[in-house]
């Protein structure tokens, strides 16, 4: 009798009490497309879900540069990343485990001043294109879209290096460049009185979003907690309007297929960087 | 005039010294309060300007670094870190992350080493949307807010200090201006009680100070008016006394002429008429006239006597001896006593100064009248005596074993013509004459107060040195 009350007891406290990675909080990794303050701001409603639904502490980190940020993914600096799908895709090629990704497509698009007098790619000849970053999904999709069309950088157009696609938008607006490498998304999320200035040139490429991912060495459960949590965190009241604010519509499961679709993007990666092939 | 002086004398015991002392008193009550709640008060609001600077540099710092921090890039934060410890006020800036390893740390360069209270130090968090991602440490400078307050309080003394001596200043000159006065009015006091009575207060002004003066001069005014008035009457009284002394003594002498003519013809028509031209009664009738003539010549003479005791005045400083006047008495009565066997014995007398001759008269009137007022078959005996009555004087007591005074006729036997016995020869004048005599010479006589039959004492305290009043 004693016996079973115990076994009773024990099982009660396990059904009861939330799951706990200790006394160390849940480190998720963003991608640095935009400032760090603008970027925490943005995925607040992403930690409280996490802290509430796992009942862990919740941090969120991001990296200096996208560079900075593929050495994270590369040496596993993270328990959760949401970050871009070349580096997810590298990451679960290397054994990360794929959680979710945004509903939409992510494509390479032209951003140019309204007013600007640019309509096509090819009108880019001599111009001077700014970039997010040389290692972001937009900057190595579109590149490889202006190549295909036959320009060339550095020789057809002019590369100018920004920290990040908000800064890369900002140039445009501003008239320090005559288009900019990015995606809906940066659009999305950029100020009215900036999107309002811009007209959009959209590649025929199409990418998968955002991947978020758990570190290979997160416990399978706990990465099936992680992906469960946010999956209910979409359905929350909260959690459509952080969807439909960002642009992210919802998640969508990270499927082979899309890990398979990025593999071109991920060799350009690698080539750039100089990292090993998977 | 001698607590006057005492109290003008005293500089701690002064109004001004007062006025100034209490006055300073409530400054520096007033002051200490003022000085002390603004430095309280400034202390407050320093603290809690040093208290904002505090939160402010904990949310700037944070917005600051955080990013940084939440990208991990150190670089930044190193550079940012030795940006923000340029800072005029900020002493040292260390980051620490969670697990509390330090990330950067700067130090203000090229500034003078500040004392460990000059140094506040504060811990904040690092954080975004309540995210923690590390924490600083740095150091305040509240130097400049320490020499404020240092400075706050010094120029609180010292305005305290300059305020305090201005005070004095003004409140001594204002004191000196007041009491100056006050002490011109003192010293008229001095002046008219020592005798000036043309001294003259100058009050000045229309204040407190110049309607005292105003009251002084006033009362002045008036103590001059009743001098002059008691000067005139005095001198009225003076003249009109003086005459009436004369005119006394002139009738004295001038009626002594007539009576002497009518008691020397009255007895030669007595002793030249013969048995038979006169009868008896006329004889007795004419015996009448010659006795009552010569009572009234003895009364003139007893008159002339008490009315030149005025005439006479008691000589200042002139010391005798009150035996050598008893004796003189006694040599005087000399007939008198031998007649009727009496005993007079005079104890040791004083010295002192008065009149002799008045003295030795008042001797002759008691003595006299003891041996002439003693009981029927009795040997008169008088006892000159004294008896002390203090350092400066003396009581000279004549006593009898004669019938005594009634009590109820004690107080009248000093007034002039009052006669117990009115068949005697007497005239009424004697007690009176010793009662001017005393008086004149600053005592006062009265009959020492005895058993009935037991004989009576005639009491005289006169003065040992000088006569009062």
């Amino acid at each position: 009798m004693v016996r079973w009350f115990g076994a009773l007891c024990l099982t009660l406290l396990v059904a009861f009490v939330p799951p706990s990675w200790g006394a160390e909080p849940l480190k998720v990794l963003l991608l640095p497309y935009t400032n760090t303050m603008a970027l925490m701001k943005l995925n607040q409603p992403i930690r409280q879900a996490l802290e509430t639904h796992l009942g862990v502490p919740v941090v969120l980190f991001t990296s200096a540069n996208f560079e900075a940020h593929f050495d994270d993914i590369r040496h596993g600096n993270f328990d959760v990343a949401i970050t871009g799908p070349h580096f997810g895709a590298w990451a679960v090629m290397h054994g990360h485990r794929p959680l979710l990704r945004y509903r939409p497509s992510l494509s390479p698009l032209l951003a140019v001043r309204k007013a600007g007098g640019i309509t096509r790619p090819e009108q880019l000849r001599g111009k001077v294109v700014a970039l997010s970053d040389a290692l972001s999904t937009s900057s190595l999709g579109g590149q490889r879209w202006l190549a295909e069309l036959g320009l060339s950088p550095g020789r057809d157009y002019q590369i100018m290096n920004s920290p990040s696609h908000t800064t890369a938008i900002m140039a445009v607006a501003l008239g320090q460049a005559d288009a900019a490498i990015t995606t809906h998304t940066p659009i999305k999320q950029a100020a009215p009185e900036i999107a309002e200035q811009l007209t959009l040139i959209v590649s025929p490429f199409a990418m998968p979003h955002l991947f978020t991912i758990a570190n290979q060495s997160l416990p399978a459960d706990q990465a099936e907690k992680i992906k469960a949590a946010l999956q209910a965190f979409q359905d929350t009241e909260s959690g459509q309007s952080f969807m439909t604010s960002t642009g992210y519509l919802g998640y969508a499961e990270l499927s082979p297929a899309d890990v398979d679709a990025m593999r071109p993007v991920v060799s350009m990666l690698l080539t750039v960087t100089g990292a090993p092939a998977p | 005039m001698t607590a006057l002086a005492e109290t003008a004398g005293g500089w701690r015991h002064s109004l001004r010294f007062r006025l100034i002392v209490a006055s300073i008193v409530v400054e520096v009550v007033m002051l200490a309060v003022m000085i002390g709640n603004n430095i309280r008060q400034a202390g407050a609001a320093l603290d809690q300007v040093t208290a904002t600077r505090l939160s402010e540099i904990s949310e700037t710092f944070s917005i600051a670094l955080a990013p940084a921090l939440a990208a991990r890039d150190y670089a930044s934060l190193d550079s940012l870190v030795q940006r923000l410890v340029s800072l005029p006020d900020l002493t040292y800036l260390q980051v620490y992350d969670p697990q509390a390893k330090l990330l950067a740390r700067a130090e203000q360069a090229g500034t003078t080493p500040l004392d460990a209270a000059d140094i506040q130090h504060g811990t904040s968090p690092v954080e975004i949307f309540g995210q923690s991602y590390g924490t600083i440490n740095y150091g305040l400078s509240v130097a400049q807010v320490r020499q404020v307050k240092k400075d706050l309080l010094f120029q609180g003394l010292a305005i305290a200090l300059i305020e305090v001596t201005l005070t004095v200043a003004a409140l001594s000159s204002i004191a000196i201006l007041l009491t100056r006065r006050l002490e011109n009015l003192t010293h008229a006091s001095r002046r008219f009680a020592a005798g000036d009575f043309t001294t003259f207060a100058d009050g000045g002004g229309t204040d407190e100070v110049a309607t005292l003066a105003t009251a002084f001069n006033a009362m002045g005014a008036a103590v001059r008016r009743q001098i002059r008035q008691l000067e005139d009457n005095a001198d009225r009284l003076g003249r009109s006394s003086d005459e009436w002394k004369r005119l006394a003594e002139i009738t004295a002498h001038h009626l002594q002429e007539p009576i002497r003519q009518l008691v020397s013809f009255s007895q030669l028509a007595l002793r030249g008429a013969d048995q038979d031209s006169l009868s008896p009664q006329s004889r007795q009738n004419l015996a009448c006239v010659i006795d009552g003539a010569v009572r009234l010549k003895r009364l003139l003479r007893d008159l002339q006597t008490y009315v030149a005791i005025d005439l006479d005045p008691v000589a200042s400083g002139a010391r005798v001896d009150l035996r050598q006047c008893a004796q003189a008495a006694l040599d005087r009565l000399q007939e008198r006593l031998a007649a009727c066997h009496a005993q007079v014995r005079v104890e040791p007398l004083p010295m002192l100064v008065g009149n002799g001759d008045q003295l030795t008269m008042v001797f002759t009137h008691l003595i006299g009248n003891a041996v002439e007022h003693g009981k029927p078959d009795t040997v008169p005996s008088v006892v000159v005596s004294t008896r002390q009555d203090g350092a400066d004087h003396v009581t000279v007591l004549v006593s009898d074993n004669g019938p005594g005074i009634p009590p109820a006729f004690q107080q009248r036997m000093f007034l002039l013509f009052e006669r117990l016995d009115t068949q005697g020869p007497g005239t009424g004048i004697g007690l009176a004459l010793v009662r001017r005599v005393v008086e004149a010479h600053g005592g006062r006589v009265w009959i020492e107060p005895a058993p009935s039959d037991q004989g009576t004492t005639i009491a005289m305290r006169l003065p040992l040195v000088s006569r009062p009043g």
